[in-house]
């Protein structure tokens, strides 16, 4: 019977698997075919999706409400509206491309943008905006949202990546002068050293989990060896540098004498370790004015903002990279003419809704249009509203480089290095490790030579 | 009764017949299943591992070089290892705890031991993602309860999860925290097929607690030991939403574990070939060493219980 039993169930089981070979056979390899966008045909509405990384609250109420404007005023095409936690966006997004369900229109940063046009994970849209619209972008934001010719995306704003925020009345108290904060990394170190139980937890927040390492210390990286660490045309990786020495010893240096916390106290992004009094300064990006503002008033009275160190000193060392978010429309749309329609509508048409956009956000970041940032200039509200706006914009924005657009795992690798130093690894080593993962990485991806220098 | 069968054997293999085809039936949803769900996936991510391809371009055919590329980085072969000391640190720890549990649970009464079995088993019907960030609350560096508790004891604290030293191993308490419920339950059933009447026996002829678990009861849980094991270690080290949630790998990868590490790669990279063939090998590493195992403490059916 055993041996009756195994040779009918065997034979239950080949017939299974191939029925479901079978039925696999009867797919496609083909791509997927793409959302069910609407013919377009005329009479009929158009629904499109657009996801938006989820920000901050007012930055999230201005969206939603643009949105819900748009759809008030447009009887033919309906937006379809989705926030995203950020800490989810990648993979429910590639989950999304992977079911040809991805959003017509979505958020994105720069420093991506190069390789979803390469894979053609995004379309063009030089046909899809007016020549207007173009014209009116900052020559400096245009270039960060051109690959290969083409325009792939339409800039919204952007922000520089890092800047010192401390607290005046704990330098008083230190003995140390509000007015002459550190300019460079020794100086950073012996401030901080100054700070020593000024906070309940440390001195001093950093970012120092290897994903926020990897795009916020980009200025920190220049200003050390004055190149980031893969060539620009991408055909080396050139991490070893010695010069990146003194970043990886700052790093060590700070964490070994506890002027950082031992343990991230939150995200790169967040201002609330700073704002509950947690450390007496903190590196973040221009961003944190708004929150600081609207949610710690008082802290914010006595916080001062300055031009994070840099390794010289030199204050025209970028210490920050400029980034920010765009709109991009997905490279399988079938409505792109509705999703190009919805992108000139929502960021690139009239100037009031992305001027209250920007007073919104207390004015922490900066237009990437000409427009915008006239009429933003033609008022006081800014620099009232914002006390250290014009010193982010005169000190930091115009020494602040642009985001790589490499590909995320020579950043990472890199940041892996700086994690390793905070870890007790000799600098040299960190550095050889992060040069041979970078150098394996060019070879992988094929990409020597591709890179936009 | 050997006479009677003689007799009959139209009839005895009429019966094995329909038993035959009424197991077929039995099986058939559980292999269909099996089939669209498992073996169809794993027939296509073999086939697509040979590519090089995304979601919106042809894929392009690329021979083994995605596996050569998983293999090529050190990365990978590093958290495969680390996977495997993860495994070590949790299983053993996991099984012998839900022992000892079940053999409390077993030796109480009826009212007791429902009460502890509920207890136990409250962390496995608890998300492991809330698990994760209780977790994260606990090993605080400042205000968390094991500082806390290391306080108590007059010891510095510790950064449990800024510092490389410690990371993984602070990890392996929430997950045997989780497992624990479940393994102590099936723990718990196999021993309560242990007859009786062995402890019995075994008392009467002066034997203690120690000498009846050697030469009782672990012997005849044999295979309840070989199936928590194999799962045991095959969850353990696929562990993905712990790591994730509580120190995204780090601090320096000292947490990167494999299927993490795969994620990693699937989330960021523009071609998904290199997540497959990662998976793929990592697939292979734990059916070797599960099979290895079971050769090793050979499935065989419990001799008396």
């Amino acid at each position: 019977m055993g041996n009756h039993l195994r040779h009918r169930t065997a034979i239950g089981l080949g017939a299974t698997l191939l029925l479901g070979l079978g039925v696999a056979a009867c797919g496609t390899d083909e791509q997927p075919t793409g959302k069910d966008g609407n013919s377009g045909g005329s009479g009929e509405v158009q629904t499109i999706t657009f996801w938006q990384s989820q920000f901050y609250g007012l930055e999230d109420e201005w969206y939603a409400s643009r949105v819900a404007d748009f759809n008030a005023t447009h009887a033919d095409i309906q937006v379809e509206y989705e926030v995203i936690p950020s800490d989810a966006w990648d993979q429910k997004l590639k989950a999304a491309q992977a079911a040809g369900t991805a959003p017509d229109v979505y958020t994105r940063a720069y420093n991506t943008l190069m390789a979803l046009a390469r894979s053609q994970s995004i379309r063009p849209l030089d046909d899809l905006l007016s020549e207007s619209a173009w014209q009116d972008l900052e020559a400096s934001v245009e270039k960060m949202v051109i690959v290969d010719g083409q325009h792939y995306a339409y800039p919204v704003l952007v922000e520089p990546s890092m800047v010192l925020w401390y607290r005046s009345d704990l330098f008083e108290q230190a003995g140390l002068d509000p007015d002459d904060p550190p300019t460079d990394w020794d100086g950073l170190i012996e401030v901080a050293e100054r700070l020593k139980g000024a906070a309940t937890d440390a001195p001093l927040a950093m970012p120092q989990r290897v994903e926020d390492l990897a795009w916020s210390t980009w200025g920190l990286q220049y200003s050390s060896a004055d190149h980031l660490p893969l060539a620009g045309d991408w055909s080396a990786a050139q991490a070893d540098d010695p010069a990146y020495k003194s970043l990886l010893d700052m790093y060590r240096a700070l964490y070994a004498d506890g002027l950082i916390p031992p343990q991230a106290l939150d995200e790169y992004t967040a201002y609330a370790p700073y704002g509950e009094g947690k450390v007496a300064m903190m590196a973040n990006g221009s961003w944190a004015a708004a929150g600081l503002l609207s949610d710690y008033p008082e802290i914010a009275e006595l916080t001062r903002v300055a031009k994070f160190p840099s390794a010289s000193g030199d204050d025209q060392s970028p210490t920050a990279s400029l980034g920010g978010w765009t709109l991009v429309i997905d490279g399988r749309t079938e409505s792109a003419d509705a999703a190009g329609a919805f992108v000139e509508w929502m960021v690139a048409g009239e100037a009031d809704p992305l001027v209250k956009y920007f007073a919104d956000t207390s004015y922490s970041k900066f237009p990437a249009r000409q427009s915008v940032n006239l009429a933003i200039g033609d008022t006081d509200e800014a620099a009232q509203v914002n006390p250290w706006r014009s010193l982010i914009a005169s000190d930091v924005v115009p020494y602040s480089i642009a985001e790589p657009v490499y590909d995320w795992s020579v950043s990472l690798a890199f940041a892996g290095a700086i994690e390793a130093a905070m870890q007790g690894q000799a600098s040299d080593e960190a550095l050889r490790r992060a040069q041979e993962e970078i150098t394996g990485i060019v070879d992988q991806l094929g990409i020597a030579g591709q890179g936009p220098e | 009764m050997y006479t009677r069968q003689r007799q009959r054997p139209r009839a005895r293999a009429g019966v094995n017949r329909r038993q035959g085809t009424l197991a077929c039936l039995m099986l058939l949803p559980a292999v269909t299943g099996l089939s669209v769900f498992v073996l169809w996936p794993l027939a296509r991510s073999i086939y697509l591992s040979f590519y090089q391809w995304n979601f919106y371009t042809d894929n392009v055919f690329v021979g083994w070089k995605n596996f050569a590329d998983v293999l090529g980085d050190p990365k990978f072969a590093a958290s495969v290892i680390r996977g495997l000391l993860f495994t070590a640190m949790v299983v053993p720890l996991q099984l012998l705890i839900a022992f000892a549990f079940a053999s409390v649970a077993r030796s109480v009464g009826p009212r007791m031991a429902g009460a502890l079995k509920m207890t136990i088993y409250i962390p496995t019907v608890v998300s492991t993602v809330i698990a994760s960030l209780i977790f994260v609350v606990i090993y605080q560096f400042s205000g968390g309860v094991a500082n806390w508790l290391v306080g108590l004891a007059g010891a510095e604290p510790q950064a449990w999860l800024g510092d490389a030293a410690w990371a993984l191993r602070a990890m392996t308490v929430p997950t045997i925290w989780i497992g624990l419920g479940l393994t102590s339950l099936i723990m718990l059933a196999g021993m309560l097929d242990v007859p009786e009447s062995y402890y019995d026996s075994a008392r009467l002829d002066g034997a203690g607690w120690i000498r009846q678990q050697i030469y009782i009861t672990l012997p005849l849980m044999k295979n309840v030991f070989l199936y928590l094991l194999i799962t045991g270690f095959t969850v353990t080290i696929q562990q993905f939403e712990i790591p994730l949630v509580m120190t995204s790998g780090g601090p320096a990868d000292s947490t990167l574990l494999p299927n993490l590490l795969i994620f990693r790669h699937f989330r960021y990279d523009d071609n998904v070939g290199f997540s497959v063939a990662a998976a793929i090998l990592l697939f292979a590493v734990i059916g070797s060493i599960s099979a290895l195992v079971f050769r090793l403490l050979r499935s065989e059916k419990a001799t008396d219980a």
